[in-house]
């Protein structure tokens, strides 16, 4: 599996750049260590969502890839403890009023609690949110909930405040990360689980050289999807895609040709 | 096939509950079953249940539970696909959504974005619901027959809540109602202090050992339900045996061949209600849903035709399932007490 951590701040990121021994792309502005990568998206939401716009053409692997989104948030003073992690199960996007739900399977040993992100910070315990408070895990969710299942992503909060803080400089908040970057690695260590990852029947390979096939024989939409189809189906009885080579060998002259070459494929592929 | 990653959280671990379901009986009875659940309050089911970008099967690996209020509609009108029985007023209703089990062939994966369970809490409306509609049944000199596990399989369920207990006992008070239970549960002793009633129909599905280990997870195996299947008739219970989808594979008739001797066998006939025989058809909407999420089970990847909107198997495997279940049955029961759903 594929790690993308995001952070709003560079002192949130820098445990856990240090601990996984991530380097910076200048190219990507991603600090990068093989499967695990990390991403600073600024504070709030807007910041967020236009810092992701930016990833999303990245040559990331979606299908593999697992959001971590760590950050320190207000909390309930009755209900949670300042340093504590914790792990969401519910976030509330105060502004939309919009509710998202990350699927929580695999096993941890984190309290759980619900989140609320704010578009200002809180510094007035009066407002009684319940949970956790912060300013970027809607958006994050909104954003990438295209790309990413709702399984695929964690959100791990470490509170820093009661929401009653005046002068926000007054938290250390690297040393807040770095007390919990061991529970953060277990819960990389517990979802490096290859099921968790998208399944897919034809690999990249199988898939570009079936588009070259279809441009080559100029197939109809229809008849490119029936491929990859034929093609997904062929695979799963037979375990590998082969004898394709000899229909594609040359450019049909008309679409009579294309039809009868495309036929003989459907048949090749059925059988 | 039962499940082993230890590294998923088990069944249940979060329940997530409407607030306004959390007045009900069966909530509270839920939530006492699970005590070290995480409880998660929620304004209304859909907002959970029908998230975009959910993967069913992996979800499948951690079923989540949600405690939920039914709006009406509680009661429906049987569709093209499922079986009638023969009866003219058929209805189903929909208790739970979803089911514990995993089966290769359920549509339920292609109906739902979900795999999460949603257990309605207001079984009395859906209850209120059954007495209008037999008060205003179409084919009044009919008995209203009501499906109660077509969007699930309830008696899986009954050791975590007694819902089918609660329909046989509402039933047990109707005059012209009749319910059927269609299960692949081994949980029929759940129901041993229950005296028989002509009211309810539990149809046991039944598939050879080998469908059963590689295409209907999380199921008990052919042998218990056949002992569920002998205890009930043997207490005077209506059974219907439902070989439904018969799955066509490499060697398939042998397989279904040896499974009609063995019942033949095993089960008295005496109490046998009907045998329904169908074979794999799922509407093609719900059908390309399932496909696009790429599932691992070969049922998907298989030439099927399409017949009216519904993916199916050719003619020819259909003529081949019905001269195998009419020949191997013509002297285990009488040929009108059989239906071929093919």
């Amino acid at each position: 599996m594929n790690f993308l951590f995001l952070t709003a701040l560079k002192v949130e990121a820098t445990p856990i750049i240090k601990r996984f021994n991530l380097e910076k792309d200048l190219k990507t502005q991603l600090f990068i260590n093989n499967n695990i990568s990390l991403l600073i998206t600024g504070v709030g939401k807007h910041k967020t969502k236009f810092r992701l716009k930016s990833i999303i053409d990245l040559k990331i692997n979606w299908n593999e890839t697992i959001i971590i989104n760590v950050g320190i948030a207000g909390g309930e003073k009755n209900k949670t403890n300042i340093g504590s992690i914790y792990l969401i199960n519910k976030i509330i996007d105060e502004e939309t009023g919009k509710i998202f739900f990350p699927d929580i399977l695999i096993k941890n040993n984190l309290e759980e609690i619900s989140l609320t992100t704010v578009i200002n910070s809180v510094s007035d315990d009066s407002f009684n949110y319940t949970g956790l408070v912060d300013m970027e895990a809607s958006a994050i969710f909104e954003s990438l909930s295209l790309y990413i299942p709702c399984h695929r992503f964690i959100f791990l909060k470490i509170v820093s405040d009661h929401m009653n803080i005046l002068d926000w400089k007054s938290i250390n908040v690297e040393s807040l990360i770095q007390k919990q970057i061991e529970s953060i690695s277990k819960i990389i260590n517990s979802y490096n689980n290859q099921n968790l990852s998208n399944r897919i029947i034809l690999d990249k390979v199988e898939i570009n050289l079936l588009t070259k096939y279809s441009k080559k024989l100029k197939l109809t939409k229809t008849q490119s999807i029936e491929l990859m189809l034929l093609s997904e189906n062929f695979k799963k009885n037979n375990g590998l895609i082969s004898g394709l080579d000899f229909y594609f060998k040359q450019i049909p002259k008309s679409k009579q040709e294309r039809n009868k070459v495309f036929d003989k494929i459907r048949k090749h592929l059925s059988a | 096939m039962i499940k082993s990653e230890n590294t998923f959280l088990p069944d249940f671990s979060h329940i997530y509950v409407e607030s306004e379901a959390k007045k009900y009986n069966l909530t509270r009875d839920c939530l006492d079953r699970f005590p070290n659940a995480n409880i998660i309050e929620i304004s209304d089911y859909k907002s959970f249940f029908n998230r975009k970008n959910q993967d069913f099967q992996t979800q499948k690996k951690s079923i989540k539970l949600i405690l939920a209020v039914k709006k009406p509609p509680f009661i429906y009108k049987s569709t093209d696909i499922l079986q009638d029985g023969g009866f003219k007023n058929f209805y189903y209703n929909t208790p739970i959504l979803n089911c514990l089990y995993n089966c290769d062939y359920c549509f339920l994966q292609g109906m739902y974005p979900s795999a999460n369970i949603v257990v309605f809490v207001n079984q009395n409306d859906m209850m209120d619901a059954v007495d209008e509609k037999l008060l205003s049944r179409e084919f009044p000199k009919d008995p209203l027959a009501l499906s109660i596990s077509y969007n699930t399989d309830l008696m899986a369920f009954e050791n975590i809540l007694p819902i089918t207990r609660s329909w046989i006992n509402f039933a047990n008070t109707k005059s012209d109602l009749l319910i059927e239970v269609r299960t692949k549960s081994a949980l029929f002793n759940s129901f041993s202090d229950l005296s028989p009633s002509n009211k309810i129909i539990f149809s046991w599905t039944l598939s050879p050992e080998r469908v059963v280990h590689k295409s209907e997870f999380d199921t008990p195996p052919l042998e218990r339900r056949l002992t569920a299947i002998q205890l009930a008739i043997s207490k005077g219970w209506k059974i219907r045996l439902c070989f439904d989808p018969v799955l066509i594979y490499g060697n398939w008739e042998k397989d279904y061949s040896d499974l009609l001797d063995k019942i033949i066998y095993s089960v008295a006939k005496n109490n046998i209600y009907d045998i329904t025989v169908g074979v794999f058809r799922m509407g093609r909407d719900y059908f390309q849903r399932v496909r696009k999420s790429k599932p691992k089970s070969i049922e998907y990847y298989k030439n099927y035709v399409e017949e009216n909107k519904i993916m199916t198997v050719s003619q020819e495997e259909k003529d081949a399932v019905r001269t195998l279940f009419t020949k191997k049955l013509k002297d285990y029961i009488s040929k009108d007490k059989i239906h071929f759903w093919i």
